[in-house]
């Protein structure tokens, strides 16, 4: 009973000051939806950095005079380098195919031989993206026996690098920021909707209602609020996801726990915005 | 059932009552008379607890105002009507819903409420009328509204401040004949008013308030 209570009460509150629960409602939703974007920009710069750092390899060039067996075997000694996701072995002939696919220039016929070495091509897992990191793990390889050297695309990673925390760094501020307003707005919008109601809290006080039963309803309220709220923020990100894919053909990568975190942001700042709201009016 | 010993009260740093004494006894109808500013709305509220004394004592059946916890206050007020010169009415629910509203945050069981309500709209006068929004009330039904949300969890004790302050002579002596009925039926009934005019009309015992102070109590056709 008092639970149902509770809810009905919440809902009619919201249904009675109709208006009211609009304009909260859009408030809500456009506050999430602010921080939904950039929540999403944060994503799609990390996941783009991930995908550009996994075209970035090291080529460690060997002995061409390896036997197979040897070969294997420093392979092997490769994988177990901490820093090293995986190993492919580009055989002389395969890298001259490589080039050939690349350049369009047939080599044999330029020079008479392959003057490509064999080699390993060496991806790297994505905690080591710092350059620092990388040139130690190129002397750590650089010490195997048989490795003639290490190279990787220096400049392109510090590059990478540089614009992959600068951008962080602002996306972060900006999030931050985005976040204390969004969080700010959700609770003023609630505290003006119970402040207009404050002659109800008074009632339910003077009739002997406990102060959980006080709160129940605009608890309720607030959730529903934040819920919904989400919902239109979500809305509004899969317009901006569709609008991404038709002006720039750019598919904007919004996974699963945006949307969590959408719902959940809402439903806890209208928890905790109603409940400090509805707390200043309740002395006894 | 009502007893307040040597209390003082001070609100936003003025002291509004100083060093009252007073006893309500079960059944009983009494005026709390005075000017306004005078204490009267200070005092029911320190007997339904919205504010607690700085000294003195105030003993509302088993609940003492020096040993109440927060959570036993909305106890308390359960067994407390309270009725207002505003009324203070849901405007946003019909008359029906105002009066079980009351009944609601109590947790009375749907089956019981129907029949409660109705029953007490029928005491105040206003079953007919119970599907209208207050707005579409005039002043004294209003004011029947509010005294039957406050009937409504069987009080024994109805504390009403100027209950009639906003109505004309004639409905609140509608309104004064109402509260009559309540209390002959056995609830005590603790009305606060600055119009002599009433007291005259109905006489009970009477206490005088002046400047915070209980300065004359007067037995009932007195005042």
């Amino acid at each position: 009973m008092r639970l149902w209570f509770l809810i009905k009460e919440g809902i009619l509150g919201l249904r009675r000051a109709r208006m009211a629960s609009v304009v909260a409602l859009l408030s809500i939703g456009l506050s999430l939806f602010l921080f939904g974007l950039f929540l999403s920009a944060a994503i799609n710069l990390s996941r783009t950095f991930g995908q550009m750092f996994r075209q970035v390899q090291l080529e460690v060039f060997i002995d061409p005079s390896l036997d197979p067996d040897t070969l294997e075997q420093l392979r092997i000694r490769l994988e177990k380098h901490p820093a090293v996701a995986g190993v492919d072995l580009i055989t002389a002939q395969q890298a001259l195919k490589e080039f050939q696919e690349n350049f369009g220039r047939d080599l044999i016929r330029v020079l008479d031989e392959n003057p490509l070495p064999p080699h390993f091509r060496v991806q790297i897992r994505q905690t080591y993206s710092k350059v620092e990191q990388l040139d130690r793990v190129v002397a750590d390889l650089k010490a195997l026996p048989h490795v003639d050297d290490v190279l990787f695309q220096r400049e392109l990673i510090r590059l990478i690098n540089k614009y992959f925390y600068t951008g962080l760094i602002v996306a972060g501020v900006l999030g931050l920021i985005v976040f204390v307003v969004t969080t700010l707005l959700i609770f003023n919008t609630i505290r003006l909707t119970i402040y207009a109601r404050q002659q109800v809290i008074e009632i339910m006080r003077l009739i002997g209602a406990s102060n959980a039963l006080v709160k129940g309803p605009f608890i309720v309220e607030g959730v529903i609020q934040g819920i919904l709220g989400a919902l239109l923020a979500s809305g509004l990100l899969l317009l901006v996801q569709h609008g991404f894919q038709s002006v720039f053909s750019v598919s904007l990568y919004l996974p699963h726990p945006v949307w969590y975190a959408l719902m959940a942001t809402g439903a806890l700042l209208g928890i905790v915005g109603a409940t400090i709201s509805v707390n200043k009016y309740l002395s006894f | 059932m009502i007893e307040i010993y040597n209390v003082s009260l001070t609100l936003e740093g003025k002291p509004v009552l100083r060093d009252v004494s007073l006893q309500i006894n079960k059944g009983e109808f009494v005026y709390v008379i005075g000017k306004s500013g005078a204490g009267k709305t200070s005092l029911l509220r320190l007997i339904y607890m919205d504010v607690l004394p700085d000294r003195g004592n105030v003993i509302v059946e088993k609940f003492s105002s020096a040993t109440i916890k927060r959570r036993q206050i909305p106890l308390l007020r359960r067994k407390v009507g309270v009725v207002f010169q505003d009324f203070k009415l849901l405007m946003d629910r019909n008359v029906f819903d105002n009066v079980a509203f009351a009944l609601q945050v109590v947790g009375t069981p749907r089956r019981k409420l129907r029949s409660q309500v109705l029953n007490v709209l029928s005491r105040v006068g206003l079953h007919h009328r119970r599907y209208h929004m207050p707005e579409k009330l005039s002043g004294g039904e209003r004011q029947r509204v509010a005294i039957a949300r406050a009937l409504v969890n069987d009080p024994f004790v109805l504390l009403a401040d100027e209950p009639t302050g906003n109505l004309d002579p004639e409905t609140a002596g509608e309104i004064l004949d109402l509260l009559e009925n309540i209390n002959q039926a056995g609830t005590a009934v603790l009305l606060a008013t600055h119009n002599y005019e009433i007291i005259r009309k109905y006489p009970h015992r009477t206490v005088v308030l002046d400047a915070g102070k209980l300065v004359k109590e007067l037995p009932a056709g007195m005042a």
